[in-house]
């Protein structure tokens, strides 16, 4: 009797796992199936393939698996990482529409010091959730669609600031491992944003009124823009703090 | 975006939004001659002719306020009627390149990238973070009703800012973003290569053509002239 409900227990577990085992590998698509990478080590421990040939399939498929390792370790976003990154970008976009009442200050800084907050708090908590490589740069992507339709420039100034914050944190800390990288991502993007902005209008804006009153008033301007790396600093500090508590709170799962 | 302002038929969307870019570069370039107001309303008058009617009819009253802000701010600091001209063409530019977006709903761009195998992460993301708008606008509301009838006291203190408002708020984003990512994976969206089909396909017109066609002979007559 217990033989009986053993072997049919056994049976059903096999059932089960040939089940779950056809789910999984419906899911995967013939391109992923060849990216296996153990199969060559597997291959290569067992002794198989020793003729040329097989060689140089072996090689073909450790050059592309060693891609996708990097591919993975950096920039393997999830369903979950994209939504969150894009919610957070929503959030970001949504608490800077103050930014069009100050647009007519002829103040070259303000809207950087206006949106300074926001551009560093949810930031550092979208990179302390995501702590990959480029999340900083799809957020400033997701941020700039909203631009796009609204202030081409805009968009623009926002993807040459987030590639330059990504470049500068993958050179130091070699991606957002460390919390004090999320923080820097996070502070970085808007006194990147300012420089790229200025180049920009002195480049192209020659009557635009920020290029007059950068020139006309420079001090005024230093003083603004440090005010805003400054706001930018601090709200960098605070999305830390929020994201930590968070975290221990058990809100903020990775 | 408002949704009274689309248009049925828009023209294919990124040639639309490239456009855009076109007519805003050009602008830029021609501010200071008497050929960018031309351009910018032969731009306004052929979008008025494809179809872009109510997001026409919708720049105007605004295009004069910042025309007017802009341009008198402009005189008033420079004491320059040449400068405030060119401030007030290139406004005119960017009221010009803002129609083709305003009348374009979010989710064909969407459905156009994805016919061009833009990565699927980034088209996801940009649509979610263009439709969320009202319902996160909703949720910030929510929040401060909730510090109200809580007597939190005022968001203007920053330690009430951030321990009723921020936190909660912060909260909120990520219990949406949980739920929406579970169901958004369910419906078997996937970050990894998958084969998709795009339900409504955009498809490149006759009109399309046309009006890229006439955007180029406008930008070249604008620049050459």
């Amino acid at each position: 009797m217990n033989e009986e409900k053993d072997r049919s227990f056994g049976e059903e577990s096999d059932l089960l796992a040939s089940v779950a085992g056809s789910a999984q590998s419906a899911e995967k698509t013939e391109e992923e199936a060849k990216d296996i990478s153990d199969a060559p080590k597997d291959a290569e421990n067992a002794g198989i393939g020793g003729d040329g040939e097989d060689e140089n399939i072996d090689t073909t498929v450790r050059k592309k698996s060693a891609a996708g390792r990097f591919w993975e370790k950096y920039f393997d976003w999830k369903v979950k990482d994209i939504v969150f990154l894009a919610v957070i970008s929503a959030a970001m976009l949504l608490t800077s529409a103050v930014m069009v009442f100050v647009s007519q200050v002829p103040v070259f800084g303000i809207a950087q010091v206006v949106t300074a907050l926001q551009f560093s708090v949810f930031p550092a908590i979208g990179l302390m959730k995501v702590r990959k490589t480029g999340s900083l740069f799809l957020m400033s992507i997701f941020t700039g669609v909203f631009l796009l339709f609204m202030a081409q420039e805009m968009f623009i100034t926002n993807l040459i600031s987030g590639i330059i914050v990504e470049v500068l944190i993958f050179a130091i800390f070699r991606g957002y491992g460390k919390d004090l990288a999320c923080y820097l991502g996070a502070a970085l993007f808007i006194p990147v944003s300012i420089p790229v902005y200025l180049g920009h209008i002195m480049i192209f804006g020659s009557e635009s009124v920020y290029r007059l009153a950068a020139i006309e008033h420079p001090w005024v301007a230093v003083g603004v823009s440090l005010a805003a790396v400054a706001i930018a600093f601090i709200g960098a500090l605070i999305g830390l703090k929020i994201a930590r508590e968070l975290k221990k709170s058990g809100v903020l799962k990775k | 975006m408002s949704e009274r302002l689309q248009v049925k038929n828009p023209i294919y969307p990124v040639a639309g939004v490239l456009a855009s870019l076109v007519v805003l570069i050009v602008g830029m370039v021609t501010a200071k001659t008497v050929n960018s107001f031309v351009y910018a309303g032969a731009t306004w008058l052929l979008l008025l002719c494809f179809g872009y009617w109510k997001a026409c009819l919708a720049v105007l009253p605004v295009a004069a306020a910042f025309t007017a802000l802009f341009g008198g701010l402009t005189y008033a600091f420079s004491d320059n009627s040449d400068l405030a001209l060119a401030m007030v063409s290139r406004i005119l530019s960017v009221c010009a390149a803002v129609i083709p977006g305003l009348g374009l709903a979010p989710v064909k761009l969407m459905r156009n990238l994805s016919q061009l195998r833009v990565p699927r992460a980034i088209t996801l993301g940009m649509m979610i973070a263009l439709s969320f708008f009202p319902l996160l606008a909703k949720e910030v509301r929510q929040v401060r009703e909730a510090m109200r009838t809580r007597g939190a006291g005022s968001p203007v203190n920053p330690k009430i800012f951030y321990r009723a408002f921020m936190v909660p708020f912060v909260m909120r984003l990520v219990n949406i973003s949980d739920t929406l990512a579970l169901s958004v994976e369910t419906r078997g969206f996937t970050t990894k290569k998958a084969r998709y089909t795009i339900y409504k396909p955009v498809k490149f017109q006759w009109k399309d053509a046309v009006y890229i066609a006439i955007s180029i002979a406008l930008a070249a007559l604008a620049v050459a002239i």
